[in-house]
């Protein structure tokens, strides 16, 4: 296995996580949900995201509506549903955890007990 | 030179050059085959024409008009290629092939005495006749109802339908498993049609 598959395959696990917590802050458009998670360098190519956006919304996790643009084609507004809120605290619980056991596993501080 | 042509994209239409209608025809195409088979893949083509549309009109301006190749080139870049974003476990299972397991089982409901030899039939795909065949013949020689006995009890019998399907040789998969009780069923109903017309034979002959 390649280094950048393993660092890719790190990145997917979380992505789903972090796409719910971005709508969850506020309500978004694919365009914010893709700039937030580029500028936390999180993405390689847009093209993972779309699939991972319908299956969410497959999933009841998101719901969205359709907003016209002045400047495009109408944009679909995301957000959580109850389900999605509730996927993404157990996520984010998830996540504190493996990222502490992890953490103290390859001997770094963790930043949560500084 | 290049000759310009009007594409739509998502109800807008664009001006695009001979070069960037052919790349680009290429790439939509790509995406059209990598999820056509996905849940969902008529609403994940349209959201990724939609962000195509987006990007090409930020490329343009009162100045630049008309969508060259290189454009094409840099949204494609951005976006990545179908096989940078292979949504990993895929969700399209169906597509999947999978190779069933084998196992050894007696098989109990096609059996003379303790279904061994149509266990053996099944595993070896060999018809159940000549196994049993077979071991008659070796019955002048004494040794094989001890290796039919010992044979009965250290196979197990095929008892679940995911048993019956590992005994066929079949993955067990959900469309095999409607398969395995459609058949059933229909079993069930011959025999049932049988003893129902055996019943009004009775029944005629008492008249």
């Amino acid at each position: 296995m390649k280094l950048d598959k393993i660092n890719a395959q790190m990145r997917k696990g979380v992505l789903e996580l972090c796409i719910l917590s971005v709508i969850h802050n506020k309500e978004a458009y694919t365009s914010n949900i893709l700039e937030a998670l580029k500028n936390a360098e999180l993405l390689v190519v847009e093209g993972t995201v779309y699939p991972l956006l319908t299956r969410l919304k497959n999933d009841g996790l998101l719901s969205y509506r359709w907003e016209e643009s002045t400047s495009g084609p109408p944009r679909k507004y995301f957000s959580l549903t109850d389900a999605g809120i509730e996927v993404m605290e157990s996520l984010k619980n998830n996540w504190m955890q493996l990222s502490n056991s992890v953490n103290s596993l390859i001997n770094l501080k963790s930043t949560s007990d500084e | 030179m290049n000759k310009i042509m009007n594409i739509n994209i998502g109800g807008i239409v664009f001006h695009v050059d001979n070069d960037a209608y052919e790349k680009l025809k290429k790439y939509l195409k790509d995406i059209n085959n990598h999820f056509k088979n996905t849940v969902g893949g008529d609403e994940i083509i349209i959201d990724i024409e939609t962000r195509i549309v987006e990007l090409f009109q930020q490329k343009l301006s009162a100045k630049k008009e008309v969508i060259t190749e290189e454009d094409v080139a840099d949204v494609i870049a951005v976006m990545g290629k179908p096989s940078d974003f292979d949504d990993e476990d895929n969700y399209n299972e169906p597509n999947i092939k999978q190779v069933g397991r084998k196992r050894l089982f007696r098989d109990i409901d096609d059996r003379m005495i303790g279904g061994v030899c149509s266990g053996l039939g099944a595993y070896f795909r060999f018809d159940t006749v000549w196994f049993r065949l077979a071991f008659v013949i070796a019955t002048l020689s004494g040794l094989s109802i001890l290796a039919y006995l010992i044979l009965w009890v250290i196979i197990p019998p095929a008892l679940t339908i995911s048993e019956k399907l590992e005994m066929q040789g079949d993955p067990v998969n959900i469309s095999n498993i409607e398969k395995f009780i459609r058949e059933e069923m229909d079993g069930l109903r011959d025999k049932f049609d049988d003893f129902a017309s055996q019943a009004r034979n009775k029944f005629r002959k008492k008249n």
